[in-house]
């Protein structure tokens, strides 16, 4: 199995692992740590077969493997380790800055005249990509946001590694439901601040 | 010192590796050129009689559709299909075989859909297209699409490799080159080789909008570039291309478009940088895939549906200035019946000058044809 394959059918037990931890908030309210049970589910959804393959080989062939942000940001949720250092709250720059990466996906839908260009060509041959994204988290960084510089620095390791199938560096930072996420939070953020 | 301030740069150590890390595997990418071999004139060329070979190949499954060619280095050709109870169905697999001397030598079943799943480590619900090529040291590789959740716009293309010519295959790569869940890239035609060793792969998009793409590969099969080839109007998919210089190419593509339902083209003077639209061709085309290559003498020769409507009716056509102005040169195939299909056709030339073409015959299996410059040119008729 390849490292990719790994890595990929992990992050579908991590999502699954995070999706009962995010149930287990609704309705009891605290985020207690995953007990022995939990840890189950990941190992179900790797391991027990529904047709043809496991669980998470359909998993990944609906939605494919998340970023390593996602990633990270999942293990934060689940298991709060502490070589993370504590989530700053929402802010806006943080999410303004995910934000910008919405032109990735809007050649996708809109029918716009297209240059040879495009935001998500940037990601091969990654040398301005790189300097974007250290000097943008190096800017959040004086926001005291040393969670998210540890988070780039792992996806930053991850492409060097060649942890996922992607050769794009975007890949590694970003993907649609991180940036349905932060735009949620953005808005909720917003709305909350307008009512104070 | 404050060993709390030396804990907070801990993280700032840990991004300047992981930056170090990312430069050490961007690609070392060269300016890309494509391998255009020198064009052999009429005094070169040994005088042949005429060949025109037409063979059925056999049929496994009821239906059978997008055939690729390799031509082998000993002479054979290799033909690769998708076939099942039809397209799109759970059954279907990628069918090969081994053609000598305008006989079928060997045939078998190359790729199952379980077989991918296994390599790929996902569901899979459907095969499609498959492109080979072969690589400097024997390999055949194959550039195959699969869907796992939707229909063909659900798709994406995975590298496989073989040792053996076709009969075993193992992961390469699974091409990632679209950044919404790699929704909706496909191929269809040949890809070209470039100077440097890497691959120039046409592909498309089809979710939404319909549009071409040219993807640089290494010899391994990483991505190391993706380009859109630019749209102005209607949907266009399926390049198929051919390099006419080290720096130029043109490449002609399937128009989706109801309202320019003529091959369209695409070129490039920069090795693939950029692709420019170009006015569409003086050739109607239904909706229908067609196949481009150069030949040895220099020329462009295309295969195509040259209809405004169905695809009963399948020719050859001609161009002595890359790609500019066509002649039509052979009817392959025509039929008076509109539902008949002769479709998705793939040209390729060997290394002995002979040219072969294949392509889906009603959509029950497909049809090999191969013929050489004497005959494209003579008066014989199909």
């Amino acid at each position: 199995m390849t490292l990719q394959a790994i890595y990929g059918l992990l992050a579908q037990g991590l999502i699954a692992l995070a999706a009962w931890q995010a149930v287990r908030v609704w309705r009891t309210g605290r985020l207690d740590s995953p007990g022995p049970l939990a840890l189950l589910l990941p190992a179900a959804v790797l391991l027990v077969p529904v047709g043809e393959v496991p669980i998470a080989h359909h998993l990944r062939g609906v939605w494919g493997d998340p970023s390593v942000v996602t990633a990270c940001l999942l293990v934060a949720f689940v298991f709060r380790p502490r070589w993370l250092p504590p989530m700053p709250g929402r802010d806006l720059r943080i999410l303004l800055t995910l934000l910008v990466t919405l032109p990735l996906y809007l050649p996708l839908f809109l029918e716009i005249p297209m240059s040879t260009w495009d935001l998500y060509g940037l990601g091969w041959q990654p040398f301005t990509l790189l300097i974007g994204v250290a000097v943008a988290t190096i800017l959040l960084r004086a926001r005291r946001s040393d969670a998210w510089t540890v988070i780039v620095a792992v996806a930053l390791l991850a492409y060097g590694a060649d942890l996922m199938e992607s050769d794009n560096l975007w890949d590694y930072l970003v993907d649609p439901p991180l940036l349905l996420a932060m735009a949620f939070l953005g808005f909720t953020g917003i709305c909350t601040s307008l009512q104070r | 010192m404050n060993p709390l301030r030396r804990a907070s740069r801990i993280p700032l150590l840990l991004l300047a590796v992981g930056l170090a890390a990312a430069l050490a595997r961007i690609p070392a990418a060269q300016e890309p050129r494509f391998l255009v071999a020198p064009a052999v004139t009429p005094d070169e060329r040994p005088m042949r009689q005429p060949l025109h070979r037409v063979l059925d190949l056999p049929r496994p499954t009821t239906s059978a559709h997008a055939s690729c060619l390799l031509p082998m280095p000993g002479g054979d050709l290799l033909v690769g299909w998708f076939g099942g109870t039809r397209e799109g169905a759970r059954d279907v697999t990628i069918e090969m075989a081994r053609v000598r001397e305008g006989v079928v030598v060997e045939r078998w079943t190359s790729l199952t859909r379980q077989r991918l799943q296994q390599l790929v480590h996902r569901s899979i619900r459907k095969l499609g297209n498959p492109v080979l090529w072969m690589d400097t040291v024997g390999r055949v590789h194959m550039h195959v699409v699969s869907v796992s959740v939707g229909g063909w716009s659900g798709s994406a293309i995975n590298h496989l490799v073989s040792p053996d010519q076709g009969r075993t295959w193992s992961l390469g790569r699974r091409l990632v080159v679209s950044p919404l869940f790699n929704l909706s890239t496909l191929v269809r035609n040949q890809p070209l080789m470039m100077q440097d060793g890497s691959i120039g792969l046409p592909a498309y998009h089809e979710f939404v909008n319909k549009w071409g793409l040219w993807l640089r590969l290494e010899s391994e099969g990483r991505v190391i570039d993706s380009v859109r080839m630019q749209k102005y109007e209607g949907g266009r998919l399926q390049p198929a291309v051919a390099a006419t210089s080290p720096t130029e190419a043109t490449a002609a593509l399937r128009s989706a478009s109801r309202h320019a339902r003529r091959v369209q083209r695409n070129a490039t003077r920069d090795g693939g940088r950029s692709w420019p639209q170009r006015p569409a061709l003086d050739v109607p085309n239904p909706d229908a895939s067609v196949s481009l290559i150069r030949l040895d003498d220099g020329s462009l020769l295309m295969a195509a549906n040259p209809l405004e409507s169905g695809r009963h009716r399948l020719e050859l056509l001609h161009s002595l200035d890359a790609g500019e102005t066509w002649t039509r040169l052979r009817v392959i195939e025509s039929s008076d019946a509109t539902t008949d299909e002769f479709s998705y056709p793939f040209l390729a030339q060997d290394l002995s000058g002979d040219i072969h073409l294949s392509y889906t015959l009603l959509r029950q299996g497909i049809r090999l044809r191969t013929f050489n410059a004497a005959w494209l040119w003579g008066e014989e008729t199909p």
